[in-house]
């Protein structure tokens, strides 16, 4: 990550670059951020990949021995990304330092808000989903290979949702104080999982709409499922939550630091009024991270558009405030937010949480 | 609060007011009979035995928690608005994680952490300290708890019985500071908070944080959630308390139970989250022992008693040897029989019902011996050099002290050894009394005794009894114990490993043995097992009957020692292994809940199907039945949330009389002053009255508005209970209500059309007959006339005409029957779902109406 430097940095949302510039981007990101094209012979563009599809850097380096003309239009803000990608390269540093390091941690978080405030808590200029898994996919993916591969071979709408729920938690576990770089990476990879074992054999669009369903009002997805398959319950969407749990923690055994967040998995059907399930569990019962997880789950739409209209404003304040605005039982979580965002101060600050 | 609960006060102490009104508003009955004593209570449904409540200091606090304490409050102290809500928390046997609904209301400022590195803890207790300097609040003592309690949290981490991220909400107002710690645990216990409440020992910082967290503090409450697998800590300092003579803390431990409790009632087991799992080598060593983890790897794990069961197969296998029963299944009455004549009868008294089948299963199954000598090695492989070398000599003393009961005094220089004592020949069996005389030293030793019977002396000289040659080689072994333990001592001062030391003592007892080499063997077997047994004996710190086994922590390792560092990779290879069984293993068990789910479903529709086919249709019964268990789910839920609503509702208007009350009382504080003042102008100057009524006017504000606000917030609550209920719920059913309305029009159009077409139908069929009438009467005529005519023939066009007539007529008939059947059917239809809407509107009155009473 050190290495792959912005050379970049220009590029905007929109633009088109041709050449090297367009390798190096191919090689620092894994989703990719744009379209990359192959301009042929006789001047024929051909699309090899669209904003948000995974980037396959091996098949990328045959290209580039077969000194293949392509091109990039970029689907964001390069710049933007550069900056937010410094941010997570210091709070990675921050965590091998001596001394200081909590210190040093919080005043990154205060960089980070700063970073967020403009773009995706004020709205003064507009960004997109793709911003985000672009971001926290090259700051934190690091799956092994055969977790990879897993991943990759979900369901393009499943990734892409799930990428999306990972960027959105971790970025809001950074913003009410969680510090800690690979506390943040765990998350990330493990918020990819949180569906993984419905992707076997049963998701399709009919399930999408089941699981969206069941995000909107608990319970209406089992109804709906019981709907479509005639009264034969399969207990499929019952019990996900620990199945995936259970098969991430063999899959990503040898990725994960803290090994006792798998459980986090089983959380992402709750609900704060002790509707949801495996468990039920209710306000009280939940910490504020597993309070983020069901938030986030809540709010983000099962069918994802990385570029919805092209660009969003305040992404963050729309899913976690305004997508939020009738739950009085989220009011902790929501406060901690509205309170970062309000107390930023300069580099060196702590910046304070409201807790009650 | 429920009827049943029981509390009875047998304290003969006076409680302050305050307290007294606590508790009548907690339900709390008391009574004072004189007698001296604590408070004891028993809460709804605790099957423990009762628990008790100090209201007076304690001598040790390990004692009382032990004793079943559970709260040590102070009187005198318990004013404070968040104490009040903590003991009411207490007795409600309730806690929460969120407390910006009934805490956040007496604090002004209110903040919250995360530690997510347990080894960075520092950095944040500045922060909270820096607070508490600024509002003036005894920072020290603050600093102190936070520390305690971070390393108490910092240890269950490293014992993994605890997880980060660590929260910490803080708040405070002028009076009061408000700390709360929080995060995730597993296979938590209250023994492991009563292992910390010890004197403070610097080398084992984690025995002594608790009480010194606990000595910080003013009001201090602890307890789990979600089963256990949250542990909070609320802590409490007021400005109100200073250090007086008198104070004492006061401490509430809830929800938290010992294994001696859970014992006892295992219906408890349900309150603590049990995990299972493997210890993860790449811990960090932190000074002394840690926290005890009181459940193993798998529920059961290596068992304690491996080395004295795999010395009992042994034993009880030369015992049916000898008997010749070595061919027969080894039974339970085999085990009784021989089990007396083993030498070591109070290790027995360690055995436990498993141990005995393991036992017996080895005796008749190859396989498990050899898995249990595995596990032994197992545990002689994990000993520690040091102290293997310090339990080898410990074992060679006790194998003395063993043998000296056997012998009385031995007589070297011969190959056998003469044993001194009366004996008494009866069939084949000596007794033989110790050196001291006493009964319990006498040994029975079986099999053929060797002549030489010399005045009460009898020699061993091997023969048909396990026993007899075990005696033999323990007395010529011990020749060779000073030896051994001047050896080994030599070889534990240079550093030597366990295998070196027991490869030495192995060609000791060789040299000695001589050409017994199935003698040295067996000595050097004994001793070994001895020394591992007495190793795991030492791990066994509390035993207990339902988690059988204690992890200690045996190995912090120092990272510099390469071979250690093998060993662990190793390890850690195991556990990966461990793990992957478990994993597969929580699958299974996930599969066979899923499995069961499926079969109860598939029962469940195969009575439908039952149902549907006594002539019913199966899909329409399905229906209903789908139905009507969704309605029935309705009105639970309605009713949860009806009576959630009312406990919220409870509690704000118990909120809400407290706060009037404090601030009426303070009122009257302050007209008492006034009027005091007012009595007395001479005492102080008018200013001062003047002051007082100002502030009585700005009280009197404050309480209006306080008043109102209580009101907006019970509104509010109100409110938001409709939204609550009315939003999800209760719409919900007024949707099917509309849903169903909606077929009900839809039958009515159906049967309108039905009857339309019916009616039509009729209609043709009324025509078509009176043509036929019309046709019929031509006909007559035209035959008529064809008879008049002479000729008798039928005029064929006529005659296809009628025939034509009769089909239709047919058909026609057909299809009223038809039309008549599918109106009989749609009338009973539009019947049932009549009743079925009526059934659903009364519900919804009858719902309305409970809403309209629970929100009145």
């Amino acid at each position: 990550m050190m290495e792959e430097k912005k050379e970049n940095s220009t590029i905007q949302n929109g633009n088109e670059v041709s050449g090297e510039e367009v390798w190096s981007i191919i090689f620092a990101y894994k989703w990719s951020p744009g379209e990359f094209c192959w301009i042929k012979s006789n001047g024929n563009r051909v699309v090899l990949l669209r904003p948000g599809d995974y980037i396959d850097h091996e098949r990328f380096e045959k290209f580039r021995s077969g000194n293949m003309n392509l091109v990039f239009k970029s689907s964001v803000d390069i710049s933007y990304m550069e900056a937010g990608i410094n941010i997570f390269e210091e709070l990675q540093l921050a965590a091998e330092i001596k001394g200081d390091k909590e210190e040093k941690k919080n005043s990154i978080r205060n960089k980070y808000l700063k970073w967020c405030a403009p773009y995706l808590w004020n709205g003064d200029e507009k960004v997109t989903l793709l911003e985000m898994i672009s971001l926290f996919t090259r700051v934190f993916y690091k799956l092994d290979h055969s977790s990879h591969l897993t991943f990759s071979n979900l369901p393009i709408p499943l990734q892409q949702r799930s990428l999306s729920l990972s960027s959105m938690i971790c970025s809001t576990a950074l913003i009410v104080g969680h510090t800690d770089f690979r506390f943040l990476q765990d998350l990330f990879h493990l918020g990819l999982f949180f569906d993984y074992s419905l992707a076997d054999e049963s998701y399709s669009y009919l399930f999408e709409d089941v699981l969206e369903k069941e995000r909107i009002e608990p319970g209406a997805g089992e109804k709906a499922l019981d709907e479509q398959r005639m009264h034969h319950k399969t207990n499929v969407l019952k019990f996900h939550p620990e199945q995936s749990a259970l098969k991430a923690e063999e899959l990503l055994e040898g990725v994960i630091y803290n090994k006792n967040l798998f459980k986090i998995i089983e959380l992402h059907h709750e609900t704060l009024e002790g509707k949801g399930f495996p468990k039920s569990l209710n306000v009280n019962d939940l910490n504020d991270l597993e309070k983020i997880i069901v938030a986030c789950s809540k709010t983000m739409p099962q069918k994802v558009d990385l570029l919805k209209d092209n660009k969003e404003e305040k992404l963050i304040y729309k899913y976690l405030i305004e997508g939020l605005e009738n739950e009085i039982l989220f009011s902790r979580i929501k406060s901690q937010i509205v309170s970062s965002f309000n107390s930023i101060g300069d580099d060196e600050d702590y910046v304070e949480v409201v807790g009650l | 609060m429920s009827e049943d609960k029981k509390k009875i006060f047998v304290g003969d102490r006076e409680l302050e007011d305050s307290l007294v009104e606590l508790l009548v508003k907690l339900s709390v009955e008391y009574v004072s009979d004189g007698d001296g004593g604590d408070f004891e209570y028993h809460l709804h449904g605790d099957n423990a035995a009762s628990k008790s409540i100090s209201f007076s200091p304690v001598e040790s606090l390990k004692t009382f928690l032990e004793s079943k304490g559970r709260a040590i409050v102070n009187p005198g102290y318990a004013n404070n608005d968040i104490s009040k809500v903590l003991i009411n928390r207490f007795f409600e046997g309730i806690g929460s994680l969120d407390p910006s609904s009934t805490i956040a209301d007496f604090l002004d400022e209110t903040y919250t952490l995360k530690i997510t590195n347990p080894m960075n803890v520092g950095y944040y207790q500045d922060l909270i300290v820096e607070n508490a300097v600024l509002k003036q609040f005894n920072f020290v003592a603050i600093r102190n708890y936070l520390n305690s309690v971070l390393t108490f949290l910092s240890y269950l981490k490293h014992s993994e019985l605890g997880e980060v991220p660590f929260d910490v909400d803080y708040g405070f107002s002028d009076g009061t500071f408000y700390i709360q710690v929080s995060s995730r645990v597993q296979n938590l216990f209250l023994d492991n908070l009563i292992e910390s409440i010890q004197d403070s020992d610097p080398n084992n910082p984690y025995y002594s944080a608790l009480k010194m967290a606990f000595e910080n503090v003013h009001f201090m409450d602890v307890f789990t959630l979600e089963k256990g697998s949250k542990l909070c800590f609320c802590a409490v300092w007021s400005k109100d308390i200073v250090q007086e003579e008198e104070f004492y803390p006061s401490l509430l431990v809830h929800e938290l139970y010992t294994v001696a409790e859970v014992e006892e009632d295992h219906s408890l087991l349900s309150k603590i989250n049990i995990v299972k799992k493997n210890l993860n080598d790449e811990r960090v060593g932190y000074p002394g022992a840690g926290a005890v983890n009181f459940v193993d790897e798998q529920g059961h794990a290596k068992n304690n008693n491996a080395v004295l069961i795999k010395k009992i197969v042994h034993f009880l296998d030369n015992a049916r040897f000898d008997n010749g029963e070595d061919l027969v299944t080894f039974t339970n009455e085999h085990y009784q029989k021989y089990i007396s004549s083993y030498h070591d009868q109070d290790s027995l008294e360690r055995l436990e019902q498993d141990d005995i089948t393991l036992i017996i299963e080895c005796l008749n199954d190859g396989k498990k011996a050899a898995s249990l000598d595995e596990e032994v090695q197992v545990i002689k492989d994990n000993l520690e050099d040091d102290d293997y070398a310090e339990r080898i000599t410990g074992s060679l003393d006790d194998l003395a002290e063993e043998v000296q009961k056997i012998s009385g005094s031995s007589e070297e220089g011969d190959d056998s050894q003469t044993i001194t004592g009366s004996s008494e020949e009866d069939d084949y069996t000596q007794t033989i009394s110790g050196g001291n005389e006493s009964k319990s030293d006498v040994t029975k030793v079986k099999g053929g005794t060797v002549d030489n019977d010399d005045g009460g002396k009898f020699v061993v000289k091997g023969g048909s009894s396990g026993e007899k040659k075990k005696d033999v080689w323990k007395v010529k072994g011990m020749k060779a114990a000073g030896k051994i333990k001047e050896e080994v001592q030599r070889l534990k001062a240079s550093g030597a490993s366990v295998e070196e030391i027991n490869m030495k003592v192995k060609s000791l007892v060789k040299d000695e043995f001589g050409e017994d080499e199935e003698g040295a063997n067996m000595f050097f077997d004994n001793l070994s097992d001895m020394a591992s047994d007495k190793a795991v004996a030492e791990q066994d710190i509390k035993k207990s009957s339902i988690f059988d086994n204690v992890q200690v922590d045996l190995d912090i390792e120092l990272p510099d020692d390469e071979n250690r560092v093998d060993s662990r990779k190793i390890s850690m290879l195991e556990n990966s292994v461990k793990m992957r069984d478990q994993q597969l293993k929580k699958m299974k068990k996930l599969m066979d809940r899923m499995k069961k789910e499926v079969d109860r479903e598939r029962k469940a529709t195969a009575d439908i199907q039952d149902v549907g086919g006594t002539g019913v249709d199966g899909e329409t019964m399905r229906g209903y039945i789908a139905q009507a268990t969704e309605l029935k789910s309705t009105v639970v839920n309605l009713e949860k949330a009806v009576t959630s609503a009312n406990n919220i509702l409870e509690q704000e208007r118990k909120n809400k009389d407290t706060m009037a009350r404090n601030f009426e009382r303070e009122k009257d504080i302050l007209l008492k002053k006034l009027e005091k003042y007012e009595g007395t102008p001479d005492d102080g100057p008018t200013e001062s009255i003047a002051q007082i009524k100002k502030n009585n006017e700005a009280l009197t504000r404050q309480v209006d508005e306080l008043k109102k606000r209580i009101s907006t917030v019970l509104d509010n609550t109100k409110k938001s209970q409709d939204e609550m209920v009315s939003a999800s719920e209760y719409n919900r059913v007024k949707n099917e209500l509309a849903e169903n309305m909606t077929k009900l029009s839809d039958a009515y159009t159906e049967r309108k059309k039905a009857t339309d077409m019916s009616k039509s139908l009729a209609f043709k069929l009324r025509a078509a007959e009176q043509r036929i009438k019309s046709y019929s009467g031509k006909l007559e005529k035209a035959q008529n006339a064809s008879k008049g005519a002479g000729d008798g023939m039928v005029d064929p066009k006529s005659a296809h005409r009628v025939k034509h007539l009769e089909k239709t007529n047919e058909r026609l008939q057909a299809l009223s029957k038809k039309v008549s059947d599918e109106l009989a059917e749609k009338k009973a239809e539009l019947h049932k779902t009549k009743m079925e809407s009526k059934a659903l509107e009364s519900k919804v009155k009858e719902l309305e109406k409970k809403l309209e009473k629970k929100a009145a």
